[in-house]
C-alpha cells in the first residue's frame, strides 16, 4: 500500500509540479533587445555604465553622486565621479546640472561638485588662518584651495561674522583684515598722518611705513570725513597727494598778503609754491575783482592807473609807455592784454588813442602832430628832386609824370598795396634801403620808358616817389621829440610812412603836373613828325620797288642798291634817330647818322629793340629791298617804334606818281645841264609807259633807255640815244681833260674844240629831247 | 530523424529501469513510480525552459492518462484535449495518443484521434524497451507532432482560435 501511496503521492507532486507557474525566462539577448526598444519607446529611462554590463535609472545616479560626494566630504571632481559611477560622464553631467538646478546647496566650481558643508568646513578654515595673520588675501586663498577668487570671495562675505571673524576692505575686496589688525593700522596712521605738515605723496608714506595700501586709502578717507586729520588728499590711489590744512593756510595766506600789498601776483610765484594750477587757484583765492593776464594776476588799482594815465595822453596830445607805470615782474604780454581787453575796450576814448607795440599808449592827436612837421621837408623835397631829375633827363621824367596822372584810378589801389608793405613794420626798414637804392640808380641809367608802355613801370615810379625811408622819418621825428625811446619812435615812423608818402606824391604831383606839360608836347611832336616823314618816305620807297619790278638782272640789283643807298637808308636813319632819342635820351639828327654811329647805338638799345635794329641794319647792306621793308616792319610795330604806317590804296598811289611826275616835269623844265636833263626825261617817259615810278641813278640811264625802246618810236628813240653818246662823250671828255692834266698840250686844243662842239650840240637837242619828254606826257 | 534541440530534451528526461506492464501489480507500482519521477522531472526542465505545453493526469491506477496540449501559433493559443491507455503489453508497445477534438480534421490520425507516429518513433521505442516512458512518447511523439500538424491546420482554416482559450 505504501507503494501505492507513494504513487499516490508522486502523481500529487506530478500535478503540482505541472500546476506552478513556469518560469517565464528570457535570454540576455532578448533582455538587452527589449530593453533598447523600450528606451526607443520611452518607456523607460536608464543609462548604461561604461562596460555596458549594468543599467542605471536617473534615480539611481542621483544617489550614487550624493553619496560619493558625502564620502569625498563634500567636494569631488566630475571626472573622478565618472570613474567611481562608471557611468557616461555626459550622464554625470547633465545629472549634476540637474541636481544643482534643484538643490542651492550644490555649487559645481571649475568641474568640482562642492556643497554647502565643505564650504563651510572651508570657512572655518579660513578663519583659523585669518586669526593667525591678521590679513589674508582672497586670491591668495584662491590658490591654496584652488577656487576662483569671485566665488571664494562672495562665499567669504557670506559667512562673515558667522564663520570668519573680520572685515573685508570694502573698496579692494581682495583682502579680508581681523579687526585688531585694522586697528593697529588705523592708529598707525592716524599718527603719521597727524605729523605731516607739508603736502606729501601717499605713496611715499606707503612705502616708508609699509601699510596696506588699500586698508590705508580706506582709513584715511575715515579718518578725514570724522576730521580727525585736518587735510585734503588730492588725485587717486597711488598719485594720490595729502595735503594738511596748516600748509594750505600759510599758502593762501601768503598769497593774498602778498597781492594785498603789491596789488598784483606771478603765476610762477605760485608755481614755486608748489601750486599746480595757479589760474584756478586764484580764482578761488581771491575776489572776482581781479584781472587774469598772461604771466600774472592784477588788481584794480594797476588798472586804474594805467587807465588815469591814458586820459591824461588822450587830454594833452602826447604818449605814455605803460610799462613804466607797470610793476617790474609785467611782461609787454601783459601790457598788451591790459591794454586790449580792459583798457581801451572799456575806455571811451579808444577812437582817439592807439596802442603801438603792445606797450605805447598814444593820441590821434599826437601822430597828426607829427605828421605836420614833414610838410615843408615835403615840399622842399619835391622841389628839389623834381629840379634834380628835370637836369638829368625833362623827357622822362615828363613822361613818368604824364603816366601817373594818367593812371590815376590805379592810384588808390596802388597806394593801398603800398600801405600794407607799411604796417610790416621792421621788415619794411629793411626794404627800404633796397628801394632807395633803387632811387639812385634810377637817375643814372634811364630806364626804358616808352610813353605808351608806361604801364608796368608804375610801381617802380611809385617807389622812386617816396618820400622818406623810415630811418630818415625816425631821425625827424627824434630832432622834435628827443626824449622818446628809439623803439616808440620807429613805430610812429612806420605809422607815419604811408600817410606820408601818399601826401608826398600828391605834392609832387601837383608840382611836376605844372611845370612839364610842355615837354610832354614837344615829345609827342617829334614823334609824329618822323611818323609822318617815314610814312612819306616809306610810300616813295614802295612805289620805286615796284617800278623796279620791270627790270631784270643787273639793272635789277643795281636799281635795288642804289634804291636802299638812298631812300631806305634815309628811312633807316629817322627810325634810329627815333629809336636813340627813346632809349639812349640822346638827341641826333638823322642827317649826321652813318653805319658806324648806328652800328654803335645798337649796342646800348635793350635786347628785343637791338635785335630787329640790327636787322634792319642789316638789310641795308644787302640787294633785296623787300627784305628791307620786312625788318622795317617789325622795326616800326607796336612793341618798338609803334609807327603807324599808312596803306596804299590805288588812289593815294596815282596822286603820289602824279605828284612825283608834276615835280620832276619842274625840275625838267628848270634843268639847263643837259646830263641832268636827259637822266629827267628818261625817267618820264619811265614813268609814263610803265606807270611805275622809278628811282635811279644815272650810271642806269643807258639801260632804262634800251627798256625804253619798245615803247617810243625809232626818231625819238635815236634823237635820245644820240644825246646819250653825246652826253657819254663829253663825261668822256671832261674826265680826260681832268686826268692827264699835264701831258700833251696840242691835243688840248683839239679836245675843247670838241668839248665846245658837244656841249654845242646837246645844248641844241636838250629843248627836242624836253620836247619828246614833254610831248609824251600830253600824249598820256 | 529527431533534431538536435528534441535530442537535447530527451537527455535531460531520466531513464526508467523497470520492464513492467499494468497486468503486473507489484511492479508496475515500481514502473508507475519511475514513469511519475520522470514525468516531474521533464515538466520541470520544460517550466524551466518556459517550454511547457501540456497538462496530464491518471487514473489511480495509471492506466488512462488524460489531460491537455497546447501549441503556441502566430502568438495565438491553440489548446486541444489529449488522452490515451497504457496498453497491455506496455512498455513493449508504445502508448497511442489520441486528440479527439481533431479526429477526421487531418490525415495524419487513426480513427478515435490517434495520432499518427513518424516511420522513427517506433523502431526508436523499440529499441529503447525499457528506458523510455510516457514522458519520452510526449516529447518525441506529441511535440513533433504538434510542430508540424497544427501550423499546417491553422493554415488550411480547418482548426479556427477559440476565443475562450485565448483569454485564458
Amino acid at each position: 500500500m505504501s507503494d501505492w501511496n507513494e504513487i499516490q503521492r508522486l502523481a500529487a507532486d506530478f500535478q503540482r509540479i505541472q500546476l506552478t507557474a513556469s518560469a517565464h525566462q528570457l535570454s540576455e539577448r532578448n533582455c538587452i533587445e527589449i530593453i533598447t526598444k523600450l528606451i526607443a519607446m520611452n518607456k523607460v529611462q536608464v543609462m548604461y555604465t561604461i562596460d555596458g554590463k549594468e543599467y542605471l535609472t536617473p534615480q539611481q545616479l542621483e544617489r550614487e553622486i550624493r553619496d560619493e560626494l558625502f564620502v569625498h566630504s563634500g567636494r569631488i571632481n566630475l571626472v573622478e565621479l565618472q570613474q567611481v559611477i562608471n557611468v557616461d560622464l555626459t550622464h554625470i553631467d547633465s545629472k549634476v546640472k540637474e541636481m544643482l538646478r534643484g538643490d542651492r546647496s550644490l555649487y559645481l566650481i571649475q568641474g568640482d561638485l562642492i556643497d554647502r558643508d565643505y564650504i563651510d568646513r572651508l570657512a572655518e578654515e579660513i578663519n583659523d588662518i585669518l586669526q593667525e595673520s591678521g590679513q589674508i588675501s582672497v586670491s591668495e586663498l584662491g590658490k591654496t584651495f584652488n577656487l576662483p577668487t569671485d566665488f571664494l570671495q562672495t562665499n567669504i562675505e557670506k559667512r562673515m561674522g558667522i564663520y570668519i571673524h573680520g572685515q573685508v576692505n570694502p573698496l579692494e575686496r581682495g583682502t579680508i583684515y581681523t579687526e585688531a589688525y585694522v586697528a593697529r593700522h588705523a592708529a598707525k596712521i592716524r599718527g603719521v598722518f597727524s605729523a605731516i605738515t607739508r603736502p606729501t605723496s601717499v605713496s611715499s608714506i606707503i612705502y616708508q611705513y609699509s601699510f596696506p595700501e588699500a586698508l590705508l586709502h580706506d582709513i584715511l578717507r575715515k579718518l578725514l570725513d570724522e576730521k580727525r586729520l585736518a587735510g585734503s588728499v588730492q588725485g587717486h590711489q597711488s598719485k594720490a597727494i595729502y595735503t594738511p590744512n596748516i600748509y594750505s593756510r600759510t599758502q593762501s595766506n601768503w598769497v593774498l598778503s602778498f597781492f594785498r600789498q603789491n596789488d598784483y601776483i606771478e603765476y610762477d610765484s605760485l608755481t614755486r609754491l608748489d601750486i599746480t594750477d595757479p589760474k584756478n587757484y586764484l580764482k578761488k583765492c581771491l575776489n572776482k575783482n581781479v584781472i587774469f593776464l598772461e604771466s600774472c594776476v592784477s588788481g584794480q588799482n594797476i588798472l586804474g592807473q594805467v587807465q588815469a594815465a591814458i586820459e591824461d595822453v588822450v587830454a594833452t596830445p602826447s604818449w605814455v609807455d605803460i610799462m613804466t607805470l607797470l610793476p617790474s615782474p609785467f611782461t609787454t604780454g601783459d601790457a598788451s592784454v591790459l591794454l586790449q581787453k580792459h583798457c581801451l575796450k572799456s575806455n571811451k576814448n579808444n577812437t582817439s588813442v592807439q596802442c603801438l607795440c603792445d606797450k605805447f599808449v598814444v593820441s590821434n592827436k599826437f601822430i597828426q602832430n607829427c605828421l605836420q612837421l614833414f610838410d615843408d621837408h615835403m615840399k622842399t623835397k619835391a622841389e628839389k628832386v623834381y629840379f634834380h631829375l628835370l637836369f638829368i633827363d625833362a623827357g622822362k621824367v615828363a613822361a613818368k609824370f604824364a603816366s601817373t596822372s594818367s593812371t590815376n584810378p590805379n592810384h588808390s589801389t596802388l597806394t593801398k598795396h603800398d600801405d600794407s608793405n607799411v604796417t610790416g613794420g621792421k621788415k619794411k626798414k629793411g626794404d627800404d634801403s633796397t628801394s632807395s637804392k633803387r632811387k639812385g640808380k634810377g637817375k643814372d641809367r634811364s630806364t626804358p620808358d616808352d610813353l605808351e608802355s608806361t604801364r608796368s613801370h608804375i610801381k617802380q615810379n611809385k617807389q622812386d616817389l617816396e618820400f622818406m625811408a623810415i630811418p630818415e622819418i625816425i631821425e625827424v621825428l627824434q630832432r622834435e621829440h628827443s626824449n622818446c625811446e628809439d623803439q616808440f619812435l620807429e613805430e610812429i615812423a612806420s605809422q607815419l610812412f604811408s600817410p606820408l608818402k601818399r601826401k608826398y606824391q600828391e605834392v609832387a604831383k601837383s608840382v611836376f603836373l605844372a611845370s612839364t606839360s610842355s615837354v610832354t608836347s614837344e615829345k609827342r611832336k617829334l614823334h609824329s613828325d618822323a611818323q609822318d616823314k617815314i610814312n612819306g618816305l616809306l610810300t616813295n620807297a614802295k612805289l620805286f620797288g615796284k617800278g623796279l619790278q620791270h627790270f631784270s638782272g643787273d639793272a635789277h640789283t643795281t636799281l635795288g642798291k642804289h634804291l636802299l643807298h638812298t631812300l631806305c637808308t634815309e628811312i633807316t636813319n629817322i627810325v634810329f634817330s627815333l629809336l636813340i632819342s627813346e632809349h639812349i635820351m640822346v638827341d641826333s639828327d638823322p642827317n649826321s647818322l652813318n653805319p658806324e654811329t648806328r652800328s654803335s647805338a645798337l649796342e646800348k638799345f635793350p635786347n628785343n629793340v637791338k635785335k630787329a635794329a640790327s636787322a634792319l641794319e642789316k638789310s641795308l647792306s644787302g640787294k633785296d629791298v623787300e627784305q628791307f621793308f620786312d625788318a622795317l616792319d617789325v622795326v616800326l610795330g607796336p612793341s618798338i617804334c609803334q609807327i603807324m604806317i599808312k596803306k596804299l590804296d590805288k588812289k593815294k598811289e596815282r596822286q603820289i606818281i602824279f605828284n612825283h611826275r608834276q615835280s620832276l616835269i619842274e625840275q625838267l623844265n628848270k634843268e639847263s645841264k643837259p646830263a641832268m636833263c636827259l637822266h629827267l626825261c628818261t625817267l618820264l617817259l619811265f614813268q609814263r609807259h610803265t606807270q611805275c615810278m622809278i628811282h635811279a641813278p644815272g650810271r642806269c640811264i643807258p639801260q632804262i633807255i634800251s627798256f625804253l625802246k619798245q615803247h617810243l618810236t625809232d626818231e625819238q628813240y635815236k634823237t635820245i640815244y644820240e644825246y646819250q653818246q653825246l652826253i657819254i662823250q663829253s663825261i668822256q671828255q671832261s674826265s680826260d681833260k681832268q686826268k692827264p692834266e699835264m701831258s700833251e698840250e696840242p691835243k688840248d686844243s683839239d679836245n675843247s674844240n670838241d668839248n665846245q662842239n658837244i656841249d654845242l650840240q646837246l645844248q641844241e637837242k636838250m629843248t627836242t629831247i624836253k620836247a619828246i619828254a614833254l610831248e609824251n606826257k600830253k600824249q598820256s | 530523424m529527431v533534431d538536435e534541440a528534441t535530442k537535447r530534451t530527451l537527455a535531460a528526461i531520466p531513464l526508467l529501469k523497470t520492464r513492467a506492464g499494468p497486468r503486473d501489480k507489484d511492479q508496475w507500482v515500481g514502473r508507475l513510480k519511475e514513469e511519475l519521477v520522470s514525468l516531474i522531472k521533464y515538466v520541470e526542465n520544460n517550466k524551466k525552459q518556459d517550454n511547457d505545453w501540456f497538462r496530464l493526469e491518471s487514473n489511480k491506477e495509471g492506466t488512462r492518462w488524460f489531460g491537455k496540449c497546447w501549441y503556441v501559433h502566430n502568438l495565438l493559443k491553440y489548446e486541444f484535449d489529449v488522452e490515451f491507455d497504457i496498453p497491455v503489453t506496455y512498455p513493449g508497445t508504445a502508448p497511442e495518443i489520441a486528440l479527439p477534438e481533431l479526429d477526421g480534421k487531418t490525415a495524419k490520425m487513426y480513427r478515435g484521434g490517434k495520432i499518427c507516429l513518424t516511420d522513427h518513433f517506433k523502431p526508436l521505442w523499440a529499441r529503447n524497451v525499457p528506458k523510455f516512458g510516457i514522458a519520452h512518447a510526449m516529447a518525441l511523439g506529441l511535440g513533433p507532432w504538434l510542430a508540424v500538424e497544427i501550423p499546417d491546420l491553422v493554415e488550411k482554416g480547418i482548426i479556427v482560435h477559440k476565443e475562450k482559450t485565448s483569454s485564458e
